[in-house]
C-alpha cells in the first residue's frame, strides 16, 4: 500500500492536471475568480450599510460582524476549493464516471475532490482573507501567535463542517441519485445564517443552526472565542472552543458514511 | 399583417412559455423556499437592527418586515429569465428562425415572458404560505394602495421584463456574458432595494440608485404598498415608473435595430 | 490454482419507484419503495492465468454487470469471487492494481489533456518508479503507434485513437488481468484489427488473463479458445469455441444453384437419409446435412444425378449462427 507521502503527492499531481484542465480557457477562469470575488463582497456591503447605519446588530461591533463574515467567507473559500465537485456529484454518478475512480488505486472521494477546480473559489478565499484583514485591526484582541494558529485551525475546521455535511446529503445520491436541490438549499442555509451572530436569531433557531445542522461551528463559535463574546453563547463556551476538533469529527464520521452508502452504487446501464 | 393575426401569435408563444413553467415547477418551488429562507433571515436581521426602537427615521418595524418580505416574493415572482434563452438560442445557431419568424423577435420574448409570469401564478399558492410564516404579511396600508400597488405591479413587470431583454440583447454581440450578467444581478440586487429599502441607504448610495431604473421593480411598488411611497406620494412614483417604461421602450428599440442589422450581416 | 474464481454471482438492482406531481421528488425520496431487477443470476466459472476468455451475450445479458463485480465497481448481492486471491470490492485498491480495465463506450483518460498527461498520471497513481514507467510508456507507444497524437487532447482524437490510449493506460502498469468491455465497438475494420492484434500480442507475450465482452463475434473467433456463454443472467455454455461449433456443426449447408432448363423438384424429392431440403427457391435448394450420416462425396452425385446443377457450394456454420439460435432457443444443445 501506499505511504501518506506517496498519496499527497499524488493527490497533488491530480490536482495539478485539473487545474491544467481549467486555465485551458484561460478568460473565463479569470472572469470567474473576479465575479466570485464581487459576489461575495456585495453580500457584505449590504450587512456593512445595515451595520453602519444602526452601529450594531445584536450587540455586535462592525468591526466584529466583519471579522466574523471574513472568518465564514474564508472557511467558505477553503470548502469551495477542496470540495466543490461535490455539487457535481449527482452527475458523476449518473453518468458512470464514478466507475473511474473506483478502478484506480486511490480513494474514489478524492479522486472526485481533484476531478476539477473551480477557480471562483479564490474569489472567495481573497474576499474573505481581504475583510479578515480590515477587521483584525478593528477588533479589541490581543493578537498572540496563540490566537492566530487557533485563526488557522477555525477556518480549517470550518471548511471540514461544510464539506461534512455536502459529504453526507452527497452520499445519499448513491441511493437517490437527484439530490441536487437539496444540497443546494443547505449550502444557501450555511452561506446567508454563518454570517451574522447567533445573538439575533431565536433560540429554537439558534440550538438547530448548531445540532441539527452544525452552521454555528463553522465561523460563529470559534469567532466568539477569537472576540471573546463568550458572553452571548448559547451552549457552553468549551463546545465553542473545540470548533475545529468538531470539523475533524463530522469529516470522519462523513468519510465513513460515504463509505458505506458507496456499496449502494449501481452505475449506469448494465 | 392584422393587429388580430399578430395578437393570436403572441397568445401562442405566451402558452408555451406556462407549459415550460409547469414543467419547471419542482426547481420553482424550490427557489421559493430558498426565497423564503432568505426572508426569514432578513426579517431577523432588520429586527436586530430596530432593536428596542419600534421606528427608525419615520419607518416603523412591521412596515419594514412586511416591505421586505412583500419586495423579496415579489422579486421572485418577476425575474424573467430571456436573457439566458437569448444566448441559448444564439450560440445553438438557432436565432435565425426565430428572427424570420413572422412576428418581431422582441414581441415573441416579452410575450414568453408572460406567459412565464401567467404560469407562475399557480405558485402563490405555495409562496405566499411561505412568506407569511417566514416574514410578516399584512393586507396594504389602504384600499386607495392597494390599487395603486396593483398598477405599480403591472408597471414594476414591464420595467422587469424590458431591462432584462436589453440585457439579453447583448448576447448578439458577445456570448462571454457569465461576469457581465452576474455584475448587473449584483448591481440589481442593491439597486432595486429588496435587501435594504432607499430610506435606509446612505446618501450617496441613494442618489445614484435613483437615477437608476431599478427602483421601479421593487422599491417604488412595496413602499407604495406599506404605505410609505417616496418622494411625492402615490401618483409621482406611478409617473417615475411609467417614464422608465417608456424609455426602455425607446432603448430596446434603438438597441435591437442595431442588433438585427449586426445579426444579419454577420450571418446568425 | 485458477487467477479468478466466481461462485453463484448474484447482483440485483433497486431503482427507486418514482413519482409524479408536484411533490414527487419529495415522494420519492421519502417513501423508500424499489422495483427490483436480476442483472446476474448464479453466475460461476473459474479462469486459469494466461487464459484468453470471450464473455458473449446479448445485449442486458449481464456481461458487463459481471465486469463492474469483478473489478470493484459493484458489490454483489450474493455469491463470491476471488481475483488473484483478492476479493475485489474489498481490497479494492489493492485489487485495482492488478488489474487493467478498458470500457469501449467510456475513456478513462483526461478529457482536457493530450494523452502523454493522462499516460504521467497514470503512471504516478501506479506508482511505477521512472525507469519501469519509461520503458513500458515507449513500449506501448511503439506497439500502438501512439506517437503523432501523443501531445493531442483527448477530446480532439478520433474514436480508434482514444481507444489506443486507453488500452496503453490500461497495459501502463503492467496487469495481471485485463477485462475490455466492447473494446471494438464502433471502431472501423482497421482499428478494429488493430486493436486485436494488440490484445493477441499482450496475451502472447506477456501472459497477461484477458476477459473480452463483447457483441462482435469476429473478435472471439479470432482471440478466443474458451468462450463463456450468459443469457439473462445466467452461464448458457462454458467451453471451448469449437466444442461449441461442433455441437452445432452436425449440420452442414448446400447451397445449390439449379440449372435453368429442368423443371422444378417436388418436395420430399431429394430422400436421402440424413440430409433434407430446408428452403427452396426459384432454381435455388438450401439443403441440410449431418456430415456423420452422410458424405459431401455422396451427397452431390446423388443430387447431381438428380437434377441439372451450376453450382454448389458448402456453408460452414459460423458463431454468428450458434449465438442467435442458442438466444432464441433459451438453451445450449447438448
Amino acid at each position: 500500500m501506499a505511504t501518506v507521502a506517496q498519496r499527497i503527492s499524488i493527490l497533488l499531481t491530480l490536482a495539478g492536471a485539473s487545474l491544467r484542465s481549467e486555465f485551458q480557457y484561460r478568460a473565463n477562469a479569470v472572469s470567474a475568480v473576479i465575479s466570485g470575488m464581487i459576489y461575495q463582497l456585495t453580500g457584505f456591503i449590504a450587512v456593512w450599510i445595515i451595520v453602519a447605519r444602526f452601529n450594531e446588530i445584536g450587540g455586535w461591533s462592525l468591526a466584529e460582524i466583519t471579522f466574523l463574515y471574513g472568518m465564514r467567507l474564508t472557511s467558505h473559500g477553503i470548502f469551495y476549493a477542496c470540495f466543490s465537485q461535490l455539487f457535481e456529484a449527482d452527475r458523476v454518478m449518473v453518468t458512470g464516471e464514478y466507475d473511474r475512480y473506483l478502478l484506480r488505486p486511490m480513494p474514489p472521494l478524492l479522486q472526485l475532490f481533484t476531478r476539477k477546480l473551480r477557480v471562483n473559489c479564490f474569489g472567495d478565499l481573497i474576499g474573505g482573507l481581504l475583510l479578515l484583514g480590515f477587521a483584525s485591526a478593528g477588533v479589541d484582541v490581543a493578537w498572540s501567535p496563540q490566537t492566530v494558529f487557533y485563526l488557522v485551525l477555525a477556518v480549517t475546521g470550518g471548511a471540514l463542517v461544510e464539506g461534512a455535511v455536502q459529504i453526507m446529503l452527497g452520499s445519499l445520491s448513491f441511493r437517490f441519485l437527484q439530490t441536487m436541490s437539496l444540497r443546494v438549499t443547505v449550502n444557501e442555509v450555511f452561506n446567508l445564517y454563518g454570517n451574522y451572530p447567533f445573538t439575533i436569531f431565536p433560540k429554537a433557531l439558534e440550538y438547530l443552526l448548531t445540532f441539527a445542522l452544525p452552521v454555528a461551528f463553522v465561523a460563529f463559535f470559534p469567532a466568539s472565542v477569537v472576540l471573546e463574546r463568550e458572553d452571548g453563547l448559547h451552549v457552553a463556551p468549551w463546545l465553542a472552543v473545540i470548533a475545529p476538533l468538531v470539523g475533524v469529527g463530522l469529516f470522519l464520521v462523513a468519510l465513513r458514511v460515504w463509505r458505506r452508502q458507496s456499496r449502494h452504487y449501481q452505475s449506469s446501464g448494465h | 399583417m392584422t393587429l388580430a393575426r399578430n395578437l393570436d401569435a403572441l397568445v401562442a408563444y405566451g402558452r408555451m412559455a406556462t407549459r415550460r413553467m409547469y414543467i419547471y415547477r419542482f426547481n420553482v418551488i424550490m427557489m421559493i423556499v430558498l426565497t423564503g429562507i432568505t426572508i426569514y433571515l432578513l426579517t431577523l436581521l432588520w429586527k436586530a437592527a430596530y432593536g428596542d426602537r419600534t421606528e427608525v427615521d419615520g419607518i416603523p418595524l412591521q412596515s419594514m418586515l412586511v416591505y421586505l418580505t412583500i419586495a423579496n416574493l415579489q422579486l421572485r415572482f418577476l425575474s424573467p429569465e430571456m436573457d439566458q434563452d437569448i444566448q441559448e438560442r444564439i450560440r445553438e445557431g438557432q436565432i435565425g428562425f426565430d428572427l424570420n419568424r413572422p412576428v418581431g423577435y422582441p414581441g415573441q420574448l416579452v410575450a414568453g415572458a408572460a406567459g412565464q409570469m401567467i404560469g407562475l401564478l399557480p405558485m402563490l399558492v405555495v409562496a405566499v404560505p411561505i412568506a407569511f410564516v417566514a416574514g410578516e404579511l399584512r393586507p396594504p396600508a389602504s384600499v386607495e394602495e392597494g390599487f395603486a400597488y396593483l398598477a405599480s405591479l403591472v408597471l414594476a413587470w414591464l420595467v422587469a421584463v424590458q431591462m432584462n431583454l436589453l440585457i439579453g440583447l447583448v448576447s448578439f454581440w458577445t456570448l462571454e456574458m457569465t461576469g457581465f450578467r452576474m455584475m448587473y444581478r449584483l448591481i440589481g440586487n442593491f439597486a432595486t432595494g429588496a435587501l435594504i429599502p432607499l430610506w435606509f441607504m446612505p446618501d450617496l448610495l441613494r442618489s445614484i440608485v435613483q437615477l437608476l431604473p431599478f427602483q421601479a421593480i421593487a422599491f417604488v411598488p412595496v413602499s407604495i404598498y406599506v404605505g410609505e411611497p417616496a418622494t411625492g406620494g402615490i401618483w409621482s412614483a406611478l409617473a417615475l415608473q411609467a417614464f422608465w417604461a417608456v424609455v426602455m421602450v425607446l432603448v430596446i428599440q434603438l438597441v435591437w435595430r442595431r442588433a438585427f442589422r449586426h445579426t444579419v450581416i454577420q450571418g446568425g | 490454482m485458477p487467477i479468478i474464481e466466481v461462485d453463484q454471482l448474484v447482483k440485483d438492482f433497486q431503482r427507486p419507484k418514482r413519482f409524479d406531481g408536484p411533490l414527487g421528488g419529495l415522494r420519492t425520496l421519502f417513501t423508500h419503495q424499489y422495483e427490483t431487477t436480476r442483472a446476474v443470476d448464479g453466475v460461476s466459472f473459474t479462469i486459469e492465468e494466461g487464459e484468453l476468455i470471450g464473455y458473449l451475450g446479448s445485449n442486458g445479458a449481464g456481461k458487463s454487470t459481471t465486469i463492474k463485480m469483478l473489478s470493484g465497481i459493484l458489490v454483489p448481492s450474493g455469491g463470491t469471487v476471488r481475483v488473484a486471491g483478492l476479493v475485489p470490492w474489498e481490497d479494492r485498491e489493492k485489487n485495482a492494481l492488478q488489474i487493467g480495465v478498458v470500457f469501449g463506450q467510456r475513456t478513462q483518460l483526461w478529457w482536457d489533456l493530450p494523452l502523454s498527461d493522462s499516460l504521467r498520471l497514470i503512471g504516478k497513481l501506479y506508482r511505477l518508479d521512472d525507469a519501469r514507467y519509461r520503458r513500458n510508456r515507449d513500449r506501448l507507444v511503439e506497439l500502438l503507434g501512439l506517437q503523432s497524437f501523443l501531445e493531442t487532447p483527448v477530446r480532439q482524437l478520433s474514436l480508434g485513437q482514444r481507444m489506443r490510449g486507453d488500452l496503453a493506460a490500461a497495459m501502463l502498469y503492467e496487469p495481471r488481468i485485463l477485462y475490455l468491455d466492447e473494446p471494438t465497438v464502433g471502431l472501423d475494420v482497421v482499428a478494429k484489427e488493430r486493436t486485436r492484434q494488440f490484445v493477441e500480442e499482450i496475451n502472447r507475450d506477456t501472459g497477461t488473463t484477458i476477459m473480452l465482452t463483447t457483441h462482435d463475434l469476429a473478435d472471439v473467433e479470432r482471440l478466443c479458445k474458451r468462450i463463456i456463454f450468459i443469457d439473462k443472467g445466467t452461464v448458457l455454455y462454458d467451453g471451448p469455441v469449437e466444442e461449441l461449433k461442433r455441437r452445432y456443426a452436425p449440420y452442414r449447408m448446400l447451397d445449390i444453384t439449379l440449372a435453368p432448363d429442368g423443371e422444378t423438384p417436388a418436395p420430399a424429392w431429394l430422400g436421402i437419409d440424413g440430409a433434407e431440403v430446408v428452403e427452396e427457391g426459384d432454381a435455388r435448394l438450401l439443403v441440410r446435412f449431418d456430415p456423420a450420416r452422410v458424405a459431401v462425396t455422396e451427397l452431390i452425385p446423388a443430387i447431381m444425378a438428380r437434377h441439372p446443377v451450376t453450382d454448389i457450394a458448402i456453408v460452414e456454420p459460423d458463431l454468428e449462427g450458434v449465438v442467435r439460435e442458442i438466444v432464441e432457443a433459451g438453451e445450449v444443445r447438448r
